[in-house]
């Protein structure tokens, strides 16, 4: 039923012979192997045989139950007694002398799946004649061919009589390696496969580790007919079962190699399918008693066909996956001679041999495999961390790369804007103060009133004072711009008797105001007051301060006599000058009446703050 | 008030400068410099009673003869006379131990004025140096104490502002006139010149302090 093994497992055969035989010698000296027997069949004529007999041999087609009849001369010695039947299919009853001395299930149908169990009962020499003993040996069974392998086809090995004691180390030996290692291998498959499973949801992308928990799985469920006695449904259900789903569980193994290789092919996932039902459908429409026949021409078929698919796995892993040729190529040598030694015992060119082996070449495929797959998962693992760190590395190197160029841009744009800042500021002076300079040199020359120059100068000293301290580039908190506006205009009208009334929004606690800005506006508001207090001739000068929508919008009213009528661009003293910082700021002003309808004048200007004003400049 | 001193490179503001001193302090004698060593020198030798000192001079900054004088004679009225109102270039001054400032671009009227409040004990506190009056206090006490100060340390923590001093600097701070706070504190004039003087000296003493512990530090680096 193995048709493809591990190396390993070769070593392990040979190990568990060496073992059966080191246990031989000593035993062969009182055993004795009876292999001369009569068959007696209800509807059939008694015949001889030897044993180990199958019932291919004479008793074709025959169900029920068959007696053996042997006769043996009673060991000497004193010692206990046994009879150990190493193979009965599917179950048997040992009499001696017309004793009931064993059975191992019932005798009618269904009969229990003993065929890979052995056997072994005490034989009580009080039964016991010196010579001639009857010795039946009464075997229940199926139709030979029912079955789908001859491992569990019915008939009888040889039977041993010796002392207990080496009989039992025979049986032990069998009963472990045939029952015992199953169990084992059942179960840590199922365990190995259900880990694989859970590894694949976690990872979906890798197909691969789903078909081979699939494999394993169908494995292990497949390996538990070694030591399941139930049939489920009927003797021929399950037969039928094992044959049919060799064949979805070995497709699972194909299409593990070939998504191993990281290929897919749809026509093949497809035909493995349709193969599946096809073979279902095939062995459902067998005659039960051509079973046999049908399910090792099958064996044959998918081994054939899974041998052809790790052909072509080597052939492709040959460019590709070097690691993956050697390994599958070991399976493959190892699979081939299995093969070539079950096909012999399927088609009785070879004896069955006392261990059923061959069930567990598998196993050591997987294990290999298993190992494989591993490797492969700690190489993408490792793989994906040093990936990982050199990713980590690039992206602490890229983000310094970055910081250092957004700090060269930032220190660039910052030396630019203060560059222009410093040119609008420049600029300014040229207007305002080189102005001032000339109509103090023009009022001089035209020998104009010492004090008016005098004052003239000292506006000339203030307008330097602010273009120095708007050169120095420093930036002003609103709040604190504020403030200093607030002092000096309070300070100013009252030292001129005027009553000074200020309201000022509290401007957002982060707003900053540009140089240039600060010091325009302070120009502004200084010319504005200096207007109100020098011509209005009012009492009251109120200023209001709003920051509202991106820009700043100051207002200074007086209750004095209000502009002339028709003042053109006689406006008074500051008034061209404040209309052309504004025009510079980017702003609007607008000279009016209050709006309750009293005497006085208005001013408005509105400057914006959002951005750097982009005015023209002269 | 008999003897003043005048420290200024210009000859002609020299001049001015002594007149007004003059007509604020009558009969007083005037010894006018234009050099910071001259100044230096001066203030050993001499005593005054007020000094008007520029700080741009030609070999160096007014500052160190305000310092010096400071010093040598506590009693002396230091007044820095400029024509920046930086609080840049003023607030050193202050620290230095000058007991006000002048704008020497004003009318002779506004001059003489000032001069007067001055010597009367009402220092001029525009609203950007109550700001760095407040910073430089402010800046001490949000210090985390050490473990152990050191001595020069807990000499400059003694130096507190009342808090009636810090509500008038950040009242000024905030743009209102000394009047002003006067009246919406409900205090005499008097008392908030008190109050702003008090500062001044508070000032003059917390930065001798943190300058004879940045010596010490210093020494200790050497």
């Amino acid at each position: 039923m193995s048709y493809s093994s591990g190396p390993l497992l070769l070593l392990a055969r040979w190990l568990a012979l060496c073992l059966l035989l080191g246990g031989l010698p000593h035993a062969l000296a009182q055993v004795q192997t009876l292999r001369q027997a009569e068959v007696l069949a209800p509807g059939r004529t008694p015949m001889a045989v030897s044993l180990p007999h199958e019932w291919n041999e004479g008793l074709m087609g025959f169900e029920g139950v068959a007696e053996y009849r042997l006769r043996f001369d009673a060991p000497g010695g004193s010692d206990l007694l046994g009879v150990y039947v190493p193979r009965a299919c599917s179950t048997l009853e040992v009499f001696v002398n017309g004793e009931l001395v064993g059975s191992s299930g019932s005798m009618t149908p269904p009969y229990p799946r003993n065929c890979y169990y052995p056997n072994l009962f005490p034989l009580p020499r009080t039964l016991l004649k010196e010579q001639s003993n009857e010795l039946r040996v009464r075997i229940a069974g199926h139709a030979f061919g029912e079955a789908a392998t001859r491992q569990r086809s019915s008939g009888v090995s040889a039977v041993q009589i010796g002392p207990l004691a080496d009989l039992q180390a025979q049986y032990d030996s069998r009963y472990f390696w045939n029952i015992t290692v199953a169990q084992i291998i059942s179960t840590s498959l199922l365990g190995f496969g259900l880990a694989l499973l859970g590894l694949w949801l976690a990872r979906r992308r890798d197909r691969y580790m789903l078909y081979f928990a699939l494999f394993t799985i169908g494995w292990a469920g497949l390996t538990a007919r070694l030591f399941t006695r139930l049939s489920f449904g009927s003797y021929w259900a399950t037969e039928a079962f094992l044959t049919v789903a060799f064949f979805p569980v070995v497709s699972c193994a194909m299409l593990f190699l070939v998504r191993l290789l990281g290929r897919r092919w749809v026509w093949m996932d497809r035909a493995l399918t349709l193969q599946s039902l096809a073979i279902a459908l095939l062995v459902i429409a067998t005659p039960h008693a051509q079973l046999l026949g049908t399910a090792t021409a099958l064996y044959l078929f998918g081994t054939v066909e899974f041998l052809v698919c790790v052909f072509a796995f080597l052939v492709l892993a040959w460019r590709t996956h070097r690691m993956d040729f050697w390994l599958v190529g070991l399976v493959l040598v190892h699979s081939i001679v299995l093969l070539g030694l079950e096909m012999a015992q399927q088609y009785s060119l070879l004896p069955l041999p006392p261990v059923t082996l061959g069930h567990f070449t598998m196993p050591l495929v997987f294990a290999v495999i298993a190992v494989r797959l591993i490797q492969l998962f700690v190489r993408a693992l490792t793989q994906a961390e040093t990936l990982n760190q050199e990713l980590e590395q690039r992206v602490i190197g890229k983000s310094r790369e970055i910081e250092r160029n957004w700090q060269q841009i930032a220190e660039l744009r910052t030396a630019q804007a203060a560059q222009e800042e410093r040119r609008r500021i420049a600029s300014d002076l040229h207007d305002d103060l080189g102005a001032q300079l000339l109509t103090i040199v023009q009022a001089s020359q035209r020998g104009g009133q010492p004090d008016r120059i005098a004052s003239m100068a000292r506006q000339a000293l203030e307008e330097m004072r602010l273009s120095v301290r708007g050169m120095t580039g420093h930036v002003t908190a609103a709040e604190e711009a504020l403030a200093d506006w607030r002092a000096e205009t309070v300070t100013r009208l009252t030292e001129a008797g005027m009553q000074p009334e200020w309201m000022a929004d509290d401007p957002p606690s982060d707003l900053i105001l540009p140089a240039r800005t600060h010091v325009q506006v302070t120009r502004i508001l200084r010319e504005a007051v200096s207007n109100a207090i020098r011509h209005s001739g009012g009492t009251r000068c109120a200023v209001r301060i709003r920051f509202h929508a991106g820009a700043l919008a100051l207002e200074v009213q007086d209750d004095g006599r209000g502009l002339p009528p028709s003042s053109g661009t006689q406006r008074g003293h500051g008034l061209p000058n404040i209309e052309r910082r504004a025009r510079h700021l980017g702003g609007e002003h607008r000279f009016t009446v209050p709006p309750d309808g009293g005497a006085g004048t208005l001013l408005i200007v509105r400057i914006p703050l959002s951005t750097h004003a982009t005015q023209e400049l002269p | 008030m008999k003897q003043a001193l005048v420290v200024e490179d210009l000859a002609e503001v020299r001049d001015w400068l002594a007149d007004i001193a003059k007509a604020v302090f009558p009969g007083i004698e005037v010894t006018a410099v234009g050099r910071v060593d001259e100044g230096m020198a001066r203030s050993g030798d001499s005593t005054f009673d007020v000094a008007l000192v520029d700080l741009g001079l030609p070999d160096g900054s007014g500052i160190d003869v305000v310092r010096s004088l400071h010093r040598q004679q506590p009693q002396c009225l230091a007044i820095v006379v400029t024509i920046y109102d930086d609080d840049e270039y003023l607030f050193p001054a202050l620290q230095a131990g000058a007991f006000g400032y002048l704008l020497k671009d004003q009318p002779r009227e506004a001059l003489v004025a000032q001069l007067q409040r001055i010597a009367s004990g009402e220092p001029p506190l525009s609203p950007p140096i109550a700001r760095r009056v407040l910073s430089f206090f402010g800046q001490k006490h949000t210090e985390p104490a050490p473990l152990s100060p050191p001595p020069e340390e807990r000499a400059i923590d003694t130096v507190r502002l009342t808090e009636q001093e810090t509500v008038v600097l950040q009242r000024v701070a905030k743009g209102y006139t000394l009047p002003e706070i006067a009246q919406q504190l409900g205090l005499s004039r008097h008392t908030i010149a008190q109050h702003v003087k008090n500062i001044y000296r508070k000032l003059d003493v917390s930065s001798r302090a943190e300058a004879a512990l940045e010596a010490a530090r210093r020494g200790l680096v050497k």
